[in-house]
């Protein structure tokens, strides 16, 4: 299948980069990102017919950005940074970033990623296990346990 | 679509701008966002988050270019390890598998490392997650496969080796069954090329330094490139690339 990479670059690239900014919080982190996921889309052609586009692209950014964030350097930063908030009361927290940043270092991968859905894209259950590749009840399973990180977080931080 | 458990998530917004929606569907979506205020701001909001965002003409050039992707034989193969510290044969610490992926030619050149006056070189990890593009440092764990491609102005010569965190030296390229002298692979100008085997990374846990070592002219044995892994100055007319890889074990 012939994919113009630079057509999907020029067209998605600034959805990709909001996303990857969103997350990392840092706007040339966000720009590596952005060139990371399209430097890769042409080696994942076959990707591309198991899912939309979209989905693919969404995946490849949050995948990336949790390395990042996860990186040692990130993390080192990211313990200096005051985060006083420690959770978000509904998916529609207007500034999610410092939230997240904090939280995902400390998630496994599919925690990780679950939070990213609900917190940042605001995706439904159904959303979720649609791009996670699960069922909604699992989906239902991992946002509750990552309720109870965060119990456990907010006990952490005002003790 | 529950955010608000009415409003569309910002998964569903992307795909209708990306035309991933039926027109039912989008119809719908539309009818939402003009009779929601919350709606309109966050879709102003999603403007402004992405009002930093560049296009990199570069990355575009080489996004465009085509890029020849040599093709391998399908079939698992061992590579040898060599004990660097005693410059010993290790064949039965043959841990390491080589996989040869096929490539079929695609339309893009990447970005990497650049090696001054020689090219560049990208090296691609694959993991349970996809494939990346890997920084100079990175954490990767057993089974994590590493592919490395190079994009030269010149006809080129290439070699990748390794100490992994046993002290264990490998050629990952070229491909060399026992320890006898491997010649470089040769990398046609112009197009990035991906490098005849990629590799699966063994259960060695620890830091593996790994080297891309370009050359004009072939160096005869590249085995003997092994210890620039970790440390060294490459032969005249040769550059590299040092990568770290901190490979920790799988939860």
């Amino acid at each position: 299948m012939a994919i113009d990479v630079a057509d999907l670059y020029r067209k998605h690239g600034a959805m990709v980069f909001r996303r990857a900014r969103a997350m990392v919080g840092d706007v040339e982190q966000a720009r590596d990102v952005v060139q990371e996921v399209f430097l890769s889309l042409h080696l994942q052609h076959a990707a591309l017919h198991q899912g939309g586009l979209i989905s693919w692209l969404y995946m490849a950014t949050t995948h990336r950005c949790l390395k990042l964030i996860r990186d040692q350097a990130s993390r080192s930063r990211l313990e200096r940074e005051n985060a006083d908030v420690l959770t978000p009361q509904s998916p529609q927290d207007p500034d999610i970033g410092p939230l997240l940043r904090r939280l995902l270092p400390q998630l496994d991968e599919t925690l990780a990623q679950a939070a990213v859905h609900r917190f940042l894209d605001e995706m439904s259950h159904e959303e979720i296990a649609q791009l996670l590749g699960c069922s909604r009840r699992h989906v239902g399973n991992l946002l509750q346990r990552l309720e109870q990180q965060l119990v456990v977080l907010r006990r952490e931080s005002t003790s | 679509m529950d955010a608000s458990d009415e409003c569309p998530s910002h998964y569903r917004l992307d795909r209708c701008d990306a035309g991933e929606l039926s027109p039912a569907e989008s119809a719908q979506l539309h009818e939402h966002i003009a009779g929601c205020a919350r709606c309109v701001y966050r879709i102003q909001a999603r403007a402004r988050a992405a009002e930093d965002h560049r296009e990199d003409s570069e990355l575009i050039a080489r996004l465009s270019t085509p890029v020849r992707m040599n093709r391998a034989t399908p079939v698992p193969r061992r590579a040898t390890r060599w004990a660097v510290a005693g410059l010993s044969v290790a064949a039965a610490a043959a841990v390491m598998f080589v996989l040869p992926q096929p490539r079929e030619e695609t339309e893009s050149a990447g970005d990497g490392i650049r090696l001054k006056g020689t090219g560049f070189s990208r090296m691609h990890l694959i993991d349970d997650h996809g494939e990346y593009v890997a920084s100079t440092t990175e954490r990767v764990h057993p089974g994590t496969q590493l592919q490395v491609t190079v994009h030269a102005p010149r006809r080129t010569h290439a070699a990748v080796v390794s100490i992994d965190g046993a002290d264990q030296g490998s050629v990952y390229v070229p491909y060399t069954s026992q320890r006898q002298p491997a010649a470089m692979v040769e990398v046609p100008a112009g197009a990035e090329f991906s490098l005849p085997q990629s590799t699966v990374l063994d259960g060695v846990t620890g830091t593996e330094s790994v080297a891309v070592v370009l050359c004009e002219r072939p160096v005869p044995d590249a085995w003997s490139l092994v210890p620039l892994a970790r440390q060294g100055e490459p032969p005249e007319g040769c550059v590299l690339e040092r990568y770290t890889l901190i490979k920790e074990p799988r939860r």
